[in-house]
């Protein structure tokens, strides 16, 4: 197979720039790779997720989904599996990605945000999330589902997002790999659970969140959009705090949780939270109070 | 190449100060849902009165939970050990010695018997072949016709695809709600789709919530509107059901004996995962086809997954090596549920117990369907652990 391996990626590269001007979903074809078989092709559209994946749809829903394209193929005798989710737009599908990812390894040789594990390759190109899973868990399997994956990201010929620049801030940046993107409900409960309470009563929200270690404990900091005014304030609310008028740091400490917050705008903030005592949590505060006072 | 940490960088440095969260939310707007109570059917439950087997069933409270370490391996179910798990089960669940005996019990062999298994997740993470197979063989040996015995879920592709044929369980029935025929298709030569006849209007969950669905998405849900109607499998072929669930997360809620059935008996589901899926999962248990045939619930932790669910993601698919069984699905949902936080903060999933993961639990206990009080499920556990020299 590792012979095989070069052929592989001189027939991905030669096809991907035809397929790219078509313009097309990305896709493999039995001609990208030498001796791959396309055991299944299906399309999923809008709602008709639900038939894939049943109620897994419904996070894919709620961030904004397009189109699924599923394949199953098979390379000597490796069995791949391969979704293509089409989002509504690249923070989508990173937030899917983000939410998805777990005990990750990173691979350069793909030039986005990606997670490789034993038995999966994710990856995340522009408004497309793709999931490649092996099923025998070995190298070789690795191995070839990373070199799909690599085609199907140059198919998808697309521009990365950007995220806000609080996470370049010093203090964060080193904890990129921790950001997710949450949209909604389930986003919530997938992404930050601890949280979902806070969001009960709001209606229309999303964020970027970070997680910072600090010893055994974390601290959560997150920049929050919220749809409406009276969303903002459902949140404040949520928190024990009155809205506040202008920029200024207030926090509440409940059942030995500490929340902070700085309102940026009418419909967005930046928040803060960690277990009372965490040590760490002054630091992060500070750097966080900096960026908004800038 | 550029790692992710390189990728991150260089949109940091790349003058993006101003980017700040794009403004995808208007479509959220459109599908966020709210808390306010939303009116359902459940009132006409009181309608029906309960009968012996009527959920919580013969054993309200308890739970048994096997544990075997040689019941997976590499990935290899081992059908042998599995078997073992669901016999000394429920041997010590019924507390007979005789586990025909302890079958008999549930069912009688002139009875229908309908075997409810997840198999949204293919392979990797839907009920397995092996439990199923080790629960008709007992079922057998306890006097049961196999051509008494029925496999269902609601879509016939979902069964295949994990391995529910009829090559692999001959004389059983498959049965399936959603029903896609060889050539592909949902819809029959009359351009009926064949959910369509699958279904019992006499039985419906109905709730305020209007389903609709563009064309791909009908033949999952076969109608629209604000009724849900029961499949004809639980209310007219079955006489008895034996619910065989995974052990899934559902965010940082399970998906286990009540999603099972609820979700798994109904049309037009859609609708109601975004507004009432705590309600939809305890209350359409609550209705007779349900309430009343489910005798037993055997849960299929021996893999199975605590983030990700239901879909089954690689990362997050764990090794339980444990089935719980009991008759009270709200019992064994509640131990379940503890098992899968237990993973999932020990996996840093979560930091802590969020009491709205387990919201369905206290409304199906106030329907009467089971036990949801930690303190009052009496969990009996057999480790069934291989001691080498």
């Amino acid at each position: 197979m590792k012979k095989l391996l070069p052929y592989i990626f001189a027939a991905l590269l030669f096809n991907s720039a035809a397929l790219l001007a078509q313009g097309g979903f990305p896709e493999l074809t039995a001609s990208d790779v030498q001796g791959m078989e396309v055991l299944r092709k299906d399309y999923f559209d809008g709602g008709s997720l639900w038939g894939y994946i049943d109620g897994g749809a419904d996070v894919y829903l709620e961030y904004g989904f397009k189109k699924l394209l599923v394949q199953e193929v098979d390379i000597n005798n490796i069995n791949l599996k391969i979704d293509i989710y089409e989002m509504n737009d690249a923070e989508s599908a990173f937030g899917i990605f983000s939410i998805f990812s777990f005990k990750c390894n990173n691979n350069d040789e793909l030039p986005c945000a990606n997670c490789v594990t034993r038995y999966q390759v994710q990856a995340v190109s522009g408004r497309y999330y793709i999931s490649i899973v092996n099923q025998r868990g070995d190298k070789e399997s690795g191995r070839l589902a990373l070199s799909l994956a690599q085609e199907l990201v140059k198919k998808t010929g697309e521009q990365q997002f950007q995220y806000p620049s609080l996470f370049a801030r010093e203090e964060l940046f080193k904890y990129q790999k921790n950001i997710k993107f949450v949209k909604g409900k389930l986003g919530v409960q997938n992404g930050v659970p601890e949280w979902e309470d806070l969001f009960s009563e709001v209606k229309s929200f999303s964020f970027y969140v970070t997680s910072v270690r600090a010893g055994k404990e974390s601290i959560n900091a997150a920049q929050i959009k919220f749809g409406s005014e009276d969303d903002l304030e459902k949140f404040y609310s949520a928190i024990g705090l009155k809205t506040a008028s202008d920029n200024s740091y207030h926090q509440t400490i409940k059942e030995g949780v500490v929340c902070g917050l700085w309102k940026l705008n009418a419909n967005e903030v930046i928040f803060i939270e960690a277990k009372a005592g965490t040590s760490g949590f002054n630091r992060i505060q500070k750097a966080l109070d900096n960026y908004v006072k800038e | 190449m550029i790692s992710r940490r390189k990728f991150f960088k260089s949109l940091a440095l790349g003058g993006i100060a101003a980017t700040v969260l794009q403004p995808p939310l208007k479509s959220v707007l459109a599908q966020m849902g709210t808390d306010d109570k939303v009116a359902t059917n459940i009132k006409d439950v009181e309608k029906y009165p309960r009968n012996k087997y009527s959920m919580p069933g013969r054993f309200p409270g308890k739970v048994v939970q096997v544990y075997n370490d040689k019941c997976i391996a590499d990935n290899k179910f081992n059908g042998s050990e599995i078997d073992k798990m669901v016999n000394d089960g429920l041997l010590k669940l019924t507390g007979e010695t005789d586990i025909n005996k302890a079958w008999q019990g549930f069912v009688l062999p002139t009875e229908i018997i309908g075997l409810k298994v997840n198999p949204i997740a293919g392979v990797a993470l839907s009920t397995s072949v092996e439990i199923v197979t080790a629960v008709i063989r007992q079922l057998e040996n306890a006097g049961i016709p196999r051509k008494n015995i029925v496999i269902w879920d609601r879509r016939s592709a979902d069964l295949n695809d994990a391995g529910f044929t009829e090559g692999k369980f001959p004389g059983i029935k498959i049965a399936a709600t959603e029903i896609k025929d060889k050539a592909g298709s949902y819809y029959n030569k009359e351009g009926k789709l064949y959910g369509e006849e699958m279904i019992d209007k006499e039985w419906y969950y109905w709730a305020d919530v209007d389903g609709k669905y563009d064309a791909e998405t009908l033949p999952y849900m076969v109608n629209e509107g604000k009724f849900s109607y029961f499949s004809s499998i639980c209310t007219k072929q079955v006489d008895k059901i034996i619910n065989i669930p995974v052990m899934k997360n559902a965010g940082s809620s399970v998906t286990l004996c009540l999603k099972n059935l609820a979700f798994g008996s109904i049309t037009n589901t859609g609708r109601l995962h975004q507004k009432l899926w705590s309600e939809t999962c305890a209350e359409v248990c609550a209705f007779p086809p349900l309430r009343d045939k489910v005798v037993l619930n055997i849960v299929d932790g021996v893999k199975g997954c605590f983030n990700g669910g239901p879909e089954a993601k690689p990362e997050f698919i764990t090794e339980y090596k444990t089935v719980l069984i009991g008759t009270d699905p709200v019992a064994v949902d509640r131990i379940g549920y503890e098992i899968i936080l237990k993973k999932r903060i020990e996996e840093n999933i979560q930091k802590a117990d969020t009491p709205k993961g387990r919201k369905f639990l206290g409304l199906a206990q106030d329907l009467k369907l089971g036990v949801a009080d930690l303190e009052k499920i009496k969990l009996t556990r057999i480790n069934q652990i291989t001691i080498t020299d």
